[in-house]
């Protein structure tokens, strides 16, 4: 049994079609599927909006080819079905309550330096997950400016890599990781849990915060 | 008004379970994360009693209370005195360890201990004098828990013995408890033969006198700031005291040397510092101040004493006052000294088990691993006590920290619908006493009060409980 | 000649554990009878009612083993297998580090940081457990039956003055935040939020949505007595709140069988004023089935009802016979809705999930075995003109209800009873919905996914 994200129920139930091994890291595997970007997740793995979290992971390596559809992922020896579908978060804030996340935003080391762009073992470059921080902080403000930057981001993701790309989008749309939209409920005391997200990911995406918030985002 | 819902049980839920397995094998196959309770039936014939307890409005916020204020509880060592100034006491009028009892259902080391006070107090000329006239009903004993404070083993207190007295300023109560003898052949174990009832004197006429002088001339000492640190030192603060001994010697010494004789300071020095145990008789009256401050407060199920008199086990729970529930005390599973063995072993007595009440003892096992072997068990079995007891009480106790469990506070606040509900009993650290008056210390070990003090506890409770 | 033996152990296992200990001990060569359950008055009671001695001084918390077989030496083998089982040391207890379980539920809502506790301990301790969860700052799914309905009335207050929800007692099903609990069907999120006093009618109007392709964002378990007087739509009323707060939620359908009148006009009266609309399938005569209420939220939501619902016939059908609708039930609000729907005529529906039929058996969701004994009468009743059954899927479900009732279905169709199934279950659920059917269907079945259609053409089969 599968616990599935709602945000990836079109290609999982959709017809059903090639998908190939894209990444694989210890705890997830992202698998391509044209445009579509399916994260394989353990329980202990970030929840990304992309994910579908399986007990333990099927044991193949990048480019391995599957088939995904009519509710069924099948990778190699590996088949498993939806048991469970879940929604990703997309949270809302209202700008009058956010005082004292962006303080605490301020006084966190959030180090943005030109050095860790696209450096580092993290699955995706720090400047997109502060583009990602700040779209999903838009979108929760219900911003005019949050439709602008997302149209200008999806349009150049030719730009970046693929797993970057699906997670983009899925921040375009206001949906992010649980330890972002605790943050964003808004609190300053699950800025700890958001900072330790990954290499520098956590990182990237409390500079978007911060950035989104404090209207730094052109 | 009510709270606003709580939102997050609609986003993914983490699901906590009792009851059948197949339910729990569905979360599983969901990927649900999920933690199980290792449910069992409470008694029977507690069921119903449980329910009404249970569903008694003032629960919640009473037992909430009556942990706020067992920690928020101060224990001062302001003086030590004569326990006929401090109680009142004339010729005559005696105090015990445990619930009440009469001479006739009183255990042997209890007797005997009766049997030294008296002859301590020159009310009679030998042992057979002295029991022909506790037998005689002419003099008369209370609980030590009747007048605020606490006596180790059999607890006995005669008017010219000299008490600790502690202060807890947060309410505004007094505690007291005798000073401690020494191991071995003491009034406390019922022995009475002349070094025993010697010894008693000297106490009263150099020891209790040097102790006042040195604490009034130094100002008072904070016990429970030295209980925490005793706790992070190897000791549990019952069958382990030799940290807490040695501190408080440490904190005393200067002024002692400045007031007393020397050759008056060696003997006390000597007594005090050869004496693991003389550090109990302080943690016991700080935790009957804790404990006392949880008292009384209606619908509360928190327990508020553990006490034995040699023959019952008692315990009072808040909600019922003053109130003891009984039942008959068990022989203590240990270790024996020389060649005692448990056919010697008196029934568990004395009230020491007023610091497991408080969250300490037993329930601070694992932070004693030097003692595990003496009270028959590992290492592993230490740590468990403790986690066990979290299960049956309230609150930790942050100013009781237990650094092998990450500094979790000790588990504090016994709550008796807990004990009856997972049949886990309070886990209590003791001394064994011999059976034959006269004999003294046999051995040390674990006991557990009788379900039945928790039964009839919770069945007052449910005659209480307001619908 | 039989060898008897009664005795009672102090341990404690739960029913199903219980229920599969007697199967297996009833499974072992030599074996004529076999009871292992906890020594209440009614087990004890089965126990002489299977011919047993009573044991000496039972007490309900302990265990009553009963064997009874041709020879003292398989009795024996019997006990040692009991015990060798309860001498099993228990699963999942870390040992060495001094790790222990929880032993409450309200500690382990405290160590997980539980949103939700699920009770499913015996009904007379179920109010301990429920108020330690309470307590400890967990809402409540309560799946055991049997608990009072005061005790009932003191925990849905207890909730309210905390924020929490209980759903239950009897509570059958949840799905929260695409979590289900207890018997859960596998659905996609969606619009339709679903607060529900009727756990198979719940999964009902779930499966039919699916069937329509309309998701749901959560459902919410109320109890089966939530808009009874006493109890006066308590958790109705939470329900309602949490659902119109949800954003998710774009509407809002109550399930629940017959209310009483005064409840449901508060209960109506307050989901008046809530910004989400409100749907409700009240079930009772001259009230819309569940089938037309579910038409009813399509046709607000804008969605086609699907016309037909979902219905696998039989290839070669059999024909028609004049006599009593016989109606097996596991679901008791399927059973009620069939019962509507077939009014006076001459029928036989009994629910064998009602607490009478549980009794020391498995419920008929999760083993079909005291089913089969009464299709295998139906198939010898002249008398009997079709048995209509229901078969519910989803997880803690039977794994393959087809397969036990497969074979029984046959022996019908032999005998020239047709069976009309009423199958609710989705597209997702872990048995495989469609593959289910067909297997029904080939064994002779009429397979419908509406409930109220299967009892609607099983009427017209037997009484023309």
């Amino acid at each position: 049994m599968m616990a599935a994200s709602i945000a990836v129920a079109p290609v999982l139930t959709g017809p059903r079609r090639p998908v190939e091994v894209a990444l694989v890291t210890p705890s997830a595997m992202y698998l391509a599927a044209g445009d579509d970007v399916v994260c394989l997740a353990t329980p202990e793995a970030v929840r990304v909006p992309c994910a579908v979290v399986v007990r333990r992971l099927p044991v193949v390596s990048v480019g391995t080819i599957g088939s995904i559809g009519g509710g069924e992922l099948t990778l190699g020896t590996f088949t498993d079905r939806v048991g469970r579908w879940w929604r990703p978060p997309r949270p809302s804030l209202d700008p009058a309550s956010a005082g004292d996340l962006l303080a605490a935003l301020d006084r966190c080391e959030v180090v943005l330096g030109i050095d860790l762009l696209g450096r580092g073992p993290g699955l995706t470059p720090f400047g997109d997950d502060v583009l990602a921080g700040a779209l999903v902080t838009l979108r929760a403000l219900a911003s005019p400016r949050a439709s602008s930057l997302a149209s200008a981001v999806v349009g150049q993701l030719h730009r970046t890599t693929v797993v970057s790309a699906a997670l983009l989008r899925h921040a375009a749309r206001g949906e992010c990781i649980p330890e972002l939209a605790a943050v964003l409920a808004p609190s300053a005391a699950a800025l700890p849990a958001l900072l330790a997200v990954g290499h520098s990911s956590g990182r990237g995406l409390a500079q978007g915060v911060r950035a989104g918030l404090s209207g730094g985002v052109r | 008004m009510a709270e606003p819902m709580q939102h997050d049980l609609l986003h993914e839920p983490t699901v906590a379970t009792a009851g059948v397995e197949l339910l729990d094998a569905a979360l599983d196959a969901q990927l649900v994360p999920r933690l199980a309770a290792a449910w069992q039936p409470p008694p029977e014939r507690s069921v119903d009693a449980l329910t009404r307890v249970l569903a008694d409005p003032r629960r919640p916020a009473a037992n909430a209370e009556a942990v706020r204020r067992m920690l928020a509880a101060g224990a001062v060592l302001v003086d030590v005195a004569p326990a006929a100034e401090v109680l009142g006491h004339h010729r005559g009028q005696f105090c015990h360890a445990g619930p009440p009892i009469g001479w006739d259902r009183a255990s042997g080391p209890l007797r005997g201990a009766l049997i030294g006070a008296t002859l301590l107090e020159g009310l009679a000329d030998d042992p057979a004098g002295a029991e022909r006239l506790l037998a005689s009903s002419t003099v008369d004993w209370a609980p030590c828990h009747s007048l605020g404070g606490v006596g180790p083993m059999a607890g006995v207190v005669s008017p010219s013995m000299w008490v600790f007295v502690l202060r807890d300023e947060a309410h505004d109560r007094t505690s007291w408890c005798s000073l401690n003898e020494g191991l071995g052949a003491v009034l406390r174990y019922g022995a009475y033969a002349p070094p025993v009832i010697e010894r008693l004197r000297w106490m009263s006429t150099v020891l209790g006198p040097a102790l006042r002088g040195a604490l009034r001339s130094r100002g008072p000492v904070d016990i429970a700031s030295l209980i925490g640190q005793m706790l992070h030192m190897g000791d549990e603060g019952h069958n382990r005291n030799r940290a807490g001994t040695l501190m408080l010697l440490r904190d005393l010494l200067p002024d002692l040397a400045t007031s007393v004789p020397s050759d008056q300071l060696a003997d006390i020095a000597r007594f005090v510092g050869g004496n693991d145990h003389f550090f109990l008789n302080l943690v016991m009256p700080a935790c009957k101040l804790a404990t006392a401050a949880a008292a009384g407060i209606p619908g509360c199920s928190v327990v508020t004493a553990m006490a034995r008199n040699g023959t019952d086990f008692g315990i009072q729970v808040s909600g019922c006052g003053d109130t003891w529930f009984t039942g008959p005390a068990a022989v203590p599973r240990g270790l024996y000294l020389g060649a005692y063995g448990p056919d010697d072993a008196n029934p568990d007595i004395g009230d020491s088990a007023i610091t497991e009440t408080a969250g300490i003892g037993g329930f601070a096992m694992a932070g004693a691993p030097a003692i595990v072997r003496f009270v028959g068990g590992t290492v592993a079995d230490a740590l468990r006590t403790t986690r066990e007891m979290y299960e049956i009480t309230l609150a930790e106790n942050p100013a009781y920290s237990l650094p092998i469990l990450d500094f979790r506070g000790a588990p504090t606040g016994i709550d008796a619908t807990l004990v009856l509900r997972t049949g886990v009993l309070p886990q209590i650290n003791t001394g064994i006493a011999g059976r034959v008056a006269g004999t003294g210390q046999v051995g040390a070990g674990l006991v557990e009060p009788p379900v039945e003090c928790f039964t009839a506890a919770v069945d007052a409770l449910a005659y209480g409980a307001q619908p | 000649m039989t060898v008897r033996r009664v005795e009672t152990r102090r341990a404690y296992r739960d029913s199903v554990a219980l229920m599969q200990l007697s199967a297996r001990l009833q499974a072992l060569p030599g074996v004529s009878a076999a009871l292992v359950a906890m020594a209440t008055d009614v087990n004890v009671e089965l126990a002489v009612g299977m011919g047993f001695p009573a044991p000496a001084q039972p007490r309900p918390d302990d265990m009553l083993i009963a064997v009874a077989a041709a020879n003292q030496s398989t009795v024996d083998e019997a006990f040692s297998f009991v015990d060798g089982e309860l001498a099993a040391p228990a699963p999942k207890q870390a040992a060495g580090t001094g790790d222990v379980p929880p032993r409450t539920l309200g500690s382990a809502v405290r160590r997980a940081g539980a949103q939700v506790a699920l009770v499913s301990t015996p009904g007379r301790y179920a109010f301990l457990d429920a108020m330690d969860a309470l307590d400890a700052g967990a809402s409540v799914m309560i799946f055991s039956d049997n608990v009072p309905v005061a005790d009932e009335v003191v925990l849905k207050e207890r909730a309210a003055a905390a924020g929490l929800l209980v759903m239950g007692p009897d509570c059958g099903t949840a799905i929260l935040g695409g979590v289900g609990l207890g018997f859960a069907n596998v659905v996609q999120p969606g619009p339709v939020g679903i607060a529900a006093a009727s756990g198979t009618g719940a999964q009902h109007v779930m499966s039919l949505l699916d069937a329509a392709g309309v998701g749901i964002s959560h459902c919410l378990g109320l109890g089966g007595r939530d808009l009874s007087a006493p109890v006066a739509g308590r958790s109705t009323v939470a329900a309602l709140d949490l659902l119109d707060a949800d954003p998710a939620t774009e509407l809002i359908l109550v399930v629940s069988k017959p209310p009483a009148p005064e409840v449901a006009e508060k209960v109506q009266s307050y989901a008046a004023r809530l910004a989400t609309p409100v749907h409700f399938a009240l079930l009772g005569p001259d009230q819309p089935d569940l089938t037309e209420a579910v038409a009813g939220v399509l046709a607000q939501l804008g969605r086609a009802v699907p016309a037909p619902w979902p219905v696998w016939r039989p290839t070669a059908p059999v024909p028609p016979r004049r006599g009593r609708l016989v109606g097996l039930f596991c679901g008791g609000t399927l059973r009620d809705e069939a019962a509507v729907i077939v009014g006076t005529a001459p029928a036989d529906l009994v629910d064998l999930g009602a607490d009478e039929f549980t009794r020391g058996r498995p419920h008929p969701m999760i083993d079909n075995s005291s089913r089969l004994d009464r299709i295998a009468a139906a198939a010898r009743d002249p008398d009997c003109g079709v048995v209509l059954l229901d078969v519910v899927l989803g997880h803690a479900a039977d794994p393959d209800p087809a397969g036990s009732l497969v074979p029984a279905l046959r022996n019908l169709a032999d005998a020239g009873v047709p069976t009309v199934v009423s199958l609710t279950g989705t597209a997702g659920d872990p048995q495989d919905r469609d593959r289910q059917a067909e297997a029904l269907r080939a064994a002779g079945a009429a397979v419908f996914l509406s409930n109220a259609e299967a009892a609607r053409y099983a009427v017209e089969l037997a009484h023309g």
